[in-house]
């Protein structure tokens, strides 16, 4: 075998700017090639939570697959409780694409977040990937907005209920936020016409986020994988052909998560719902708890913080602009935690402040919780705007592994040329 | 902040006396052992037989089962003739005579349910002002599902002395507030099983939880049976993939 | 394959090599029982998906209408719908009995008594589908002022074929007499059909 790989990155292209990257996207590379199989490599340093992505495609896929034929069974009309009773009862494995649907969208927002996770603890939003990062920003929302209206359609209690406690967040723009709640509701409470309105948003947004994960996958491509260590690949031994190694391994990682999948799915498929969701929404009764799903508490928990429902949205915005801003606010030339000491118990910390903010969410609005809501919410904002700066500033990194070392796999001599002439290697001329 | 611990205080004391309240009037509701507890558990047929039953004769004047169909009772072990049977003693809506006038006709098995009232204002007019509860998802709505149902129709009892009753109000042990508008409706030895089974309160509560247990989710051995094939069939593609890894990662050095 | 191959050094091209080089048979083995396995899994798993646009198998099996037949009088008929499709039930005069017991079955396209497609003791009722094309085209004839074609049964409007009042084949170019329902007498006046 004489083929000699010329770079480790095999087919990744040189660093593209803003304008010919847009225009490579859909017109000079068709969708088609933006995976070439065969040449991909991949850093032989991934760790295993670099299958999230792959994770995430796969419930994603499942989702849309069981969307299709749930919408092709779901009866948008004046009774959408009962046509779930329907679905679950009379339609022929209605039980089974209606439950792989429901357990299916907590499950792909527990990937996402581990997906987002690892992306702050190995740093990899950093330079040149923040458009990586960013792009699964925008996935995200799209996905929360498809689970948001999508959690109306059974039309239960906390269906009803939660919805409209977050769609008056929208009420805090000022001027027309009431216009564009009753806009986008079709009148000031719940109705037939929110129903159609939110069945097709459901729709419309799924195959957003379709689009997003394809162009989050392409940034990908372009400005090649991360890795665990946050060191470039530099040379042939730091990597390898994702055929047939990681095409067998990532498809080891899915079947394992699919057995999850369905242990969740056959045996404890009510474990992300709530009891009052199996109560047909009453437009008369309000559950004693409003809760929207968990994937949504931590950001719902923020705009409790505020009564002036403006504040609320300010707030909101802000969490998701710092989310946004982190690879300029985290100013460690270092990328992985693994190397960063005291980044290191600070992400912990802020995921454990991250389930706090949620767990205060999920409770009642009495003085004790609002007060907890808003002390995670300012330690929210503190971490992203202070400690995170601060780190950077104060912080002494542990050594980076040399690429191509022993290590990595490479020989022993560890002499390689200097790793910065390579794309995605900005930031390591100082560390 | 002073508010917090005061409210703080509030429930931990609110806590204690519930509590010490509870163990006054705890009767013995010894801890049921469901037939479909467990992720391998299926529903006992003679259980849900018996529970249908106490469901008819116990529940069914007052209390609506939407959602279910007569023929969906061949999950609870009966024949689509027995089914049938059953669906033929319901006379439900028959769409209209040759004079326009609605009519009723014995059901059939594709029938649902019937509902014992026309319109919930009806329910509540012959129930006191409270609306009899749709019992289709009875288990799934309230927290505790079957042991619900089970304190509940074993928690009827007298008022402890000094408690202040509403008007057409019976006391019990499981309900939120303890006091239900529902009178007991079960005696011992209202109704005679044909299996022989003693009709106890217990028995039939019991049952009547099993059943209520089923009609919210009658796919549940369908569901387990089909998640055991699925599981073992992606365990037997995990072993295969794991084995044809470890050949193909054989050889490479360790990171 | 116990314990690593010798190779100390394998590169990400040399580690592609490396692994074509050693085509074990039991690897291959292992290769084509995954594969088959993932298409049997894939095919199995497709199939839940496309059953739930089926119609409901249970629902259909149960569901059943009855027709109240004493308001029919001799000569006409009446369609009803049982399943998404049309059922023509007609009651015949006692000239159409004799007329249809008599028929000579050995001349018919589609051999069948008039006694198999009636039931015992009501020989008055005939109960047909009404389908008398593939494309779903409803037979014509229940009403005394509807062409009822040579037979005084029923025509099909689409292709032209007339039937007998027994709802056999007697001309045109259907091959098929129109099929019998599974229905029951309810009592003398009423059936119910499913």
């Amino acid at each position: 075998m004489a083929q000699e790989p010329q770079t480790a990155q095999g087919s990744v292209a040189a660093p593209a700017t803003r304008a010919n990257w847009a225009r490579n996207l859909f017109v000079e590379t068709p969708p088609g090639a933006s995976f070439p199989y065969g040449e991909t490599r991949l850093p032989r340093n991934q760790g295993v939570l670099w299958h999230f992505g792959i994770l995430a495609a796969v419930s994603l896929s499942l989702m849309m697959l069981t969307g299709v034929f749930l919408a092709m069974n779901y009866v948008v009309g004046v009774d959408p409780f009962a046509t779930i009773q329907y679905l679950m009862r009379d339609v022929s494995y209605g039980w089974l694409i209606r439950l792989m649907h429901m357990a299916g969208a907590s499950i792909f927002f527990i990937v996402a977040y581990v997906n987002l996770a690892r992306g702050i603890y190995y740093g990899t939003y950093k330079a040149p990937r923040a458009r990586i990062w960013q792009l699964g920003l925008v996935t995200l929302i799209l996905m929360q907005i498809t689970a948001y209206t999508g959690y109306l359609l059974p039309w239960g209690q906390m269906s009803y209920w939660s919805t409209l406690a977050l769609a008056w967040t929208l009420g805090g723009i000022p001027f027309v936020g009431h216009g564009v709640v009753r806009w986008i509701l079709g009148g000031d409470t719940l109705g037939a016409a929110t129903l159609t309105h939110f069945y097709t948003f459901h729709i419309l947004f799924a195959f957003a986020v379709v689009g997003a994960v394809y162009v989050h996958i392409r940034a990908i491509r372009e400005n090649g994988p991360s890795n665990r260590d946050g060191v470039e690949a530099v040379a042939a031994e730091d990597v390898l052909p994702f055929h047939p190694y990681y095409t067998v391994r990532a498809g080891l990682a899915v079947l394992v998560f699919l057995i999850l999948c369905s242990v969740v799915v056959f045996f404890i498929p009510y474990t992300f719902e709530h009891a009052a969701n199996f109560l047909p929404a009453d437009p008369l009764v309000v559950p004693s708890n409003i809760v929207p799903q968990w994937y949504l508490l931590p950001f719902y928990a923020i705009t409790r913080c505020a009564q002036n429902s403006f504040i609320a949205l300010v707030l909101v915005l802000a969490a998701w602009a710092v989310l946004f801003a982190l690879p300029w606010l985290d100013t460690s030339a270092t990328r992985s935690a693994r190397y960063r000491p005291i980044f290191r118990p600070a992400f912990w910390a802020f995921i454990v402040l991250v389930i706090l903010l949620g767990w205060a969410g999920a409770h009642p609005t009495t003085t004790g919780w609002l007060l907890l809501d808003r002390l995670f919410t300012l330690l929210y904002f503190v971490f992203f705007l202070i400690v995170l700066p601060l780190i950077g500033a104060i912080e002494t990194p542990t050594p980076l592994p040399v690429p191509a070392s022993p290590r990595l796999g490479g020989p022993a001599s560890g002499a390689w040329p200097s790793v910065t002439t390579l794309p995605g290697t900005r930031g390591l001329e100082t560390s | 902040m002073r508010r917090f611990s005061r409210t703080l205080f509030a429930v931990l004391a609110l806590g204690g006396v519930s509590l010490l309240a509870a163990n006054q009037t705890a009767r013995a509701a010894d801890p049921q052992r469901w037939s479909f507890e467990g992720p391998l558990g299926t529903f006992d047929r003679a259980s849900l037989q018996r529970g249908f039953q106490v469901y008819q004769q116990a529940c069914a004047a007052c209390h609506a089962l939407s959602h279910l169909r007569y023929g969906d009772l061949e999950g609870i072990g009966l024949s689509d003739h027995q089914a049938a049977a059953v669906a033929a003693n319901a006379m439900v809506p028959g769409g209209y005579d040759s004079n326009g006038l609605a009519v009723l006709r014995p059901g059939i098995a594709s029938d649902f349910f019937h509902d014992p009232w026309p319109n919930p204002q009806a329910a509540r007019a012959a129930s006191n002002g409270a609306y009899p509860v749709d019992l289709a998802l009875i288990t799934r709505q309230r927290q505790g599902g079957a042991d619900y149902v089970y304190r509940l129709l074993t928690g009827y009892g007298d008022a402890p002395p000094g408690a202040a009753m509403f008007n057409n109000r019976n006391w019990n042990d499981a309900f939120p507030g303890n006091q239900i508008a529902m009178a007991n409706p079960l005696r011992a030895g209202q109704m005679t099983f044909a299996d022989g089974t003693k009709a106890t309160v217990p028995e039939m509560s019991h049952d009547v939880a099993t059943f209520l247990a089923w009609a919210s989710d009658p796919s549940l051995e369908e569901r387990r049976i089909t998640g055991v094939q699925v599981i073992l069939f992606l365990a037997f593609l995990t072993l295969l993939t794991y084995l044809l890894k470890r050949r193909i990662w054989t050889g490479l050095p360790r990171d | 394959m116990a314990g690593p191959a010798p190779e100390t050094v394998a590169t990400g091209a040399a580690a592609a090599a490396h692994h074509e080089d050693h085509p074990g048979p039991r690897r291959d083995f292992l290769k084509m029982t995954l594969g088959a396995s993932l298409v049997v899994g894939l095919g199995t798993a497709i199939w839940p998906f496309l059953d739930t646009m089926d119609p409901s198998k249970n629902l259909m099996a149960r569901t059943a209408v009855s027709v109240d037949l004493a308001a029919i009088p001799v000569g006409s008929g009446i369609t009803v719908i049982w399943q998404g499709k049309p059922i023509l039930v007609r009651h015949r005069s006692p000239a159409e009995i004799t007329a249809m017991a008599n028929v000579d079955i050995l001349q018919l396209r589609d051999r069948a008594s008039d006694l198999s497609r009636v039931k015992t003791g009501h020989p008055e009722w005939i109960v047909v589908y009404g389908t008398c094309g593939p494309d779903g085209c409803v037979a014509t004839g229940n009403q005394p002022s509807d062409n009822r074609g040579k037979w005084g049964g029923w025509v099909c409007p689409c292709t032209g074929s007339e039937y007998d009042v027994s709802g056999r084949v007697r001309s045109g170019p259907a091959k098929q007499n129109l099929g019998v329902p599974p229905y029951d007498f309810v009592s003398a006046t009423k059936i119910t059909i499913g």
